[in-house]
């Protein structure tokens, strides 16, 4: 017991700060919670991070150390996940507090709400079964929905949560419809049971796999806002909370497709899959290359940044669904095509940083419950604001995928593993990301365009300038910087968080094979004997 | 012997013990960011330090000159670290006769520009000189990078400051012109990075380029990434039909952001062919040959054409830019020693005698603020010191003898013309397509000399001479002292090239020599076979 909390102490930390602050916030004067809950989050956030990787390195390095009988668990992935969406969320508070106070919106429970969805995130990239899964999305996806109508006194923000929430509830009544069926395929819930299960089809399963794969997948694909199930992104992005909306497009961006991949490969593999006839893979590769080419063309006639930046939410999901073709091995062939870089969970941290920058220089602009962020009132910002104009000036380059940026080596990498899978048979996609990034240069250019090539207007004379506020765009703008010039770490960090999902992976199929060879015992005692004693996959650190 | 000199011309010559290519890549880069922490209105301040900043650069350029080997074949003075381990991306600087003479434009133009400045740069100093350190470290790094990632990211990083450069400081319409700038760059260099991606994932995880160019590529390969390298490289330069972002991006730049662009970035194109596509994909420059060629004549005629009808002087040079690129891309595409030697000092050429010129155009602005030329007209009267010079600089534009002009442009058509010739001696059907096209084309091209002359004189006939008509012309005041002087050392310059080219064509002769060698035959194999076995016997008699 013990050990298995030891495991989710990041989740736990979490979780406290959540109830403290709760808690606490009734006993706390007015001043002094607007001066407090900022710092206190950023701190708690900063600690989950700093034990995520304390785990990282001197914990048990199984890839897949299961917790709580294989429900939540530590492995690279997990931790890889917990500490990027953390660290979103410590960037998300330091940047809240002058804007929530300058929105007329400042409450103690918003910051309990962030804690609690970052939470639910760090559970659900965490999870080992489908359960877990679903509840830590639900307890991310519930707050969001309170956090994005969040400023009561603007209709915009309000209609968004609404919208998000009706939106949302249907999607994860699919999730939970899919996740049904595959229990009532498989007999339980954990990745572990299911994956035995497919790896000896039943005749007539077919249909009933069928639809899980399309009741699950259309959920995540929901979450990840891909065409054509993106119509909620533009709206609540816009009516969100700025510093809100920065964290759905880092946190819960990088939250469902760290879960997406893991549901992918640990879920959704093996001779199953194959007698499905099922081309994943050429179907993701439609769903990205339409949701990349409409979330681009839509962006291009935006005024409102935020909406704008909401489309090229869309985009870059497109760019990272491609990625996953990379990620997951082809069902018709057995075996994953090419070592594990971490190609995605490389890409989100260029995307989430961005976002974060982007989003929190956003954030200043504005005062008195009024937001400045259209095109025409950015104008002249470098004037007035330089720090803001800087940042937002390296976040939509490396949106756009300009070197010596993140955001380059992100996308380069992506183009380098879809090109690499079965000798260039995605060509034809990595082209069309290609041309597409051209395309999204010209929105992203109107950014600095407007900030430093037309003049200043006395109108827009408005912003919000602190510290933690200014650091908030500072650090992941230096970051994007730092990791553009040096990516090789970060690379690592990635390939290892994608090396944990696919080691839990074939340490299933070993585990199999062994039976068989030993002498064909049916799938029910092998998955019991491995529920009991988990195979040991090779560690990789 | 010549095989040796062939293989090893994209190999390691010298490794060096001091990373002193990264060094003279990073010195503006941190002139840039020490930048930072002057004050923003101390704009004498930034003035000076980014003048020094480029000075010191340039001392440190000097340096790598004065190592250079220039009868060593391959790269030297190479810095060779492991870069990104999991991508396999190295980080490889290294200079040959191919770079160095553009390396050293780079770093002696800079200093004439910040110089030039002063006084074209009225506002926001500090970011005006963080941006220009910033592109030269772009450039400089482009033009030392010899591991395709490093080389892609360099490249890719000049995007930036241009992009403001133009769009801050530039004239009325700066921002559609900014803005189509990169775009189009951008464009082009994207599709060379799936180009650039494909021969990693063939080459089994690498980006070195003498690795990569060893690889056995199908022609239908070498064809499509030949294409995707050439696009890029062709927008750079810019060749007919893809230089129309060029006359917008000129006329609205800043000057000293003309003198960039047209001084050193253009180059970048011509130089990325010349070290980048064709050591990669010999065969398909073989195929694209006649096609190049095809554009290049006509990018020389229609530049020449378009300058001619032009009313805005900047305008007119930036067109005559399009002609005279044309001249080198000919120089690259006929692909022998004089050619190439021509090409090569061609663009060095160019970027003076046109830097030069915007300079001039741009005195001329900061004290008419126009730049028609219905507005002037025998101001020579008024700044005869200010029309010498631009007498001069049109000189050498022209290509007049003893002008470095000259030099470049006749080994150019030389080159031409020994690869043509044989169509004249020996009977037409057996000298083969190939050389058809080169002796008309070449012929074409050289009607563009004369229309080089027919508007740039004409320009100047119009501007210089004559009775002053306007007014507004009877205030102008000859050039100051900076002025004068930044004019003199670009025009010792033209003339030290015209009178004695032999110092800087020593420079690239060996590495040209090499490339000849290494890429000719397999360029000649496929756009004139028949020639192709006439230059094998010749060289097996010479090796007896």
């Amino acid at each position: 017991m013990l050990h298995d909390l030891a495991l989710i102490t990041p989740q736990l930390i979490l979780l406290i700060a959540a109830l403290f602050t709760l808690v606490a916030d009734p006993f706390l004067p007015i001043a002094a919670s607007r001066k407090f809950w900022g710092l206190f989050g950023a701190g708690m956030s900063a600690l989950a991070v700093v034990a995520c990787a304390v785990l990282w390195k001197y914990g048990p390095f199984e890839m897949h150390t299961p917790a709580f009988s294989y429900h939540l668990s530590a492995s690279g992935h997990a931790l890889f996940f917990t500490a990027l969406v953390s660290m979103c969320a410590m960037i998300t508070h330091m940047s809240n507090p002058e804007y929530l106070v300058e929105q007329k919106s400042h409450y103690g429970e918003y910051y309990a709400l962030l804690h609690f969805a970052t939470f639910g995130m760090a559970i659900m990239v965490s999870a080992e079964s489908l359960l877990t899964l679903f509840i830590g999305l639900e307890i991310m996806s519930m707050s969001i929905y309170v956090l994005v109508a969040f400023k009561r006194t603007s209709q915009a923000s309000v209609e968004a949560g609404l919208k998000y929430f009706i939106m949302g509830s249907v999607a994860s009544a699919f999730l939970l419809y899919g996740i049904a069926f595959l229990f009532g395929l498989s007999g339980g819930t954990s990745f572990i049971e299911i994956q035995r299960a497919l790896l000896a089809p039943k005749p007539g399963q077919d249909l009933w796999l069928g639809l899980a794969v399309v009741l699950t997948g259309g959920a995540f694909l929901f979450k990840v806002a891909a065409v054509p199930l993106h119509m909620w992104t533009p709206d609540v992005y816009e009516g969100a909370p700025t510093p809100i909306t920065g964290f759905m497009s880092s946190a819960v961006k990088a939250a469902a497709f760290g879960s997406f991949l893991k549901f992918l490969y640990a879920g959704l593999s093996g001779p199953a899959m194959a007698s499905l006839h099922l081309p994943l893979g050429q179907v993701l590769g439609v769903f990205a290359v339409v949701t990349m080419t409409v979330g681009n063309i839509l962006a291009l006639t935006q005024r409102s940044i935020k909406r704008m930046l909401a489309y090229s939410a869309v985009a870059h999901a497109g760019y990272l669904l491609l990625g996953t073709i990379a990620t997951i091995d082809d069902p018709t062939l057995g075996a994953p095509f090419l070592a594990p870089t971490g190609a995605v969970p490389f890409y989100l941290v260029g995307y989430a940083l961005a976002s974060l920058a982007g989003f929190a220089a956003l954030s200043s602009l504005g005062k008195n419950g009024e937001e400045l962020t259209t095109e025409g009132q950015l104008a002249g910002l470098s004037k007035r604001h330089p720090v803001a104009a800087l940042a937002l000036t390296v976040s939509v380059l490396s949106l756009a995928g300009v070197p010596p940026t993140l955001g380059f080596f992100g996308k380069l990498q992506i183009l380098r593993d879809v090109l690499a899978v079965d000798n260039g048979k995605y060509l034809p996609h990595v082209i069309i990301l290609v041309l597409n990034s051209v395309v999204s240069a010209y929105y992203y250019l109107k950014v600095p365009v407007a900030m430093y090539m037309r003049p200043d207007s006395k109108a827009n004379r408005q912003y919000v300038r602190e510290p933690s506020l200014t650091w908030a765009m500072a650090l992941p703008a230096l970051a994007l910087l730092a990791l553009g010039i040096m990516p090789g770490r970060a690379m690592n960090w990635a390939s290892r968080s994608e090396q944990a999902i696919r080691a839990g992976t074939e340490s299933a199929n070993v585990a199999h094979s062994y039976a068989v060879v030993k002498g064909g015992g049916s799938a029910k005692p092998v998955a019991a004997v491995a529920l009991e004693k988990p195979v040991a996959a090779a560690p990789v650190r | 012997m010549d095989t040796s000199i062939a293989q090893n011309w994209l190999q390691f010559h010298s490794l060096s013990s001091f990373p002193l290519l990264t060094l003279l890549c990073a010195m503006p880069l941190g002139f840039a960011l020490l930048a930072l922490a002057i004050p923003d209105e101390q704009t004498s301040a930034h003035k000076a330090w980014s003048f020094v900043g480029s000075l010191v650069t340039l001392a440190v350029a000097l340096v790598v000159l004065g190592g250079f080997d220039r009868n060593a074949v391959g790269l030297q003075q190479v810095d060779d670290y492991a870069w990104i381990p999991n991508f396999g991306a190295r980080w490889t600087l290294g200079v040959d006769g191919l770079s160095l003479p553009l390396v050293m434009l780079t770093a002696f133009l800079m200093p004439i520009i910040f110089a030039g400045a002063w006084s074209a740069i009225d506002k926001r100093w500090k970011e005006f000189s963080i941006a220009m350190l910033v592109l030269e470290t772009g450039m400089l790094g482009s033009l030392l990078a010899v591991d395709l990632l490093s080389f892609y990211v360099f490249w890719e990083i000049m995007l930036v400051p241009m992009y403001l450069i133009v769009g801050i400081w530039g004239g009325k319409d700066r921002i559609y012109a900014t803005v189509k700038f990169f775009i189009y760059t951008m464009f082009g260099s994207l599709l060379m990075l799936v180009a650039i991606l494909w021969l990693y994932q063939k080459s089994g995880g690498s980006f070195a380029l003498a690795q990569l160019a060893a690889l056995n590529l199908s022609d239908k390969e070498q064809t499509w990434l030949f294409a995707a390298f050439a696009l890029a490289f062709l927008i750079k330069v810019p060749v007919f039909p893809f230089h129309t972002w060029l006359p917008d991006a000129h006329t609205e730049a800043p000057t000293p952001g003309s003198v960039v662009l047209a001084g050193v970035m253009l180059k970048l194109g011509s130089y990325g062919l010349l070290r980048f596509a064709i050591p990669l994909f010999p065969s398909a420059m073989g195929t694209f040959s006649p096609l190049l060629m095809t554009l290049a004549v006509i990018g020389i005629i229609f530049g020449a054409l378009m300058a001619y009808v032009q009313t805005d002087v900047k305008r007119l040079v930036a067109y005559s830019s399009v002609s005279h690129l044309g001249f080198v891309m000919l120089g690259i595409v006929i692909f022998n020693e004089e050619s190439l030697q021509g090409a090569v000092l061609q663009g060095v050429n160019h970027g003076i005698s046109t830097g030069a010129l915007f300079l001039l155009v741009g005195y001329l602005y900061e004290r008419r603020h126009t730049r028609e030329i219905s507005e002037f007209g025998g101001i020579a009267a008024k700044m005869p010191v200010y029309a010498a010079f631009f007498v001069f600089v049109t000189m050498s534009s022209i290509a007049l003898p003893l002008t470095n002009g000259f030099v470049g442009e006749f080994l150019i058509f030389a080159g031409s013309f020994k690869e043509g010739v044989q169509a004249v001696i020996a009977p037409v059907a057996e000298a083969g397509r190939w050389r058809n096209t080169v002796l008309v084309g070449g012929g074409i091209a050289s009607l563009g000399v004369v229309l080089g002359a027919v508007y740039m004189l004409s320009m100047v006939r119009r501007v210089f001479f004559g009775q002053i008509t306007n007014p507004a012309n009877k205030a102008l005041h000859d050039l100051d002292w900076r002025e004068k002087t930044i004019m003199a050392i670009l025009a010792s310059f033209i003339l030290w090239i015209g009178v004695y080219p032999s110092s800087w064509l020593n420079l690239s002769k060996t590495t040209v020599h090499a490339m000849v060698l290494a890429h000719r035959p397999a360029i000649l194999q496929v756009r004139a076979p028949l020639d192709y076995k006439h230059e094998a016997i010749q060289h097996e008699h010479a090796d007896r």
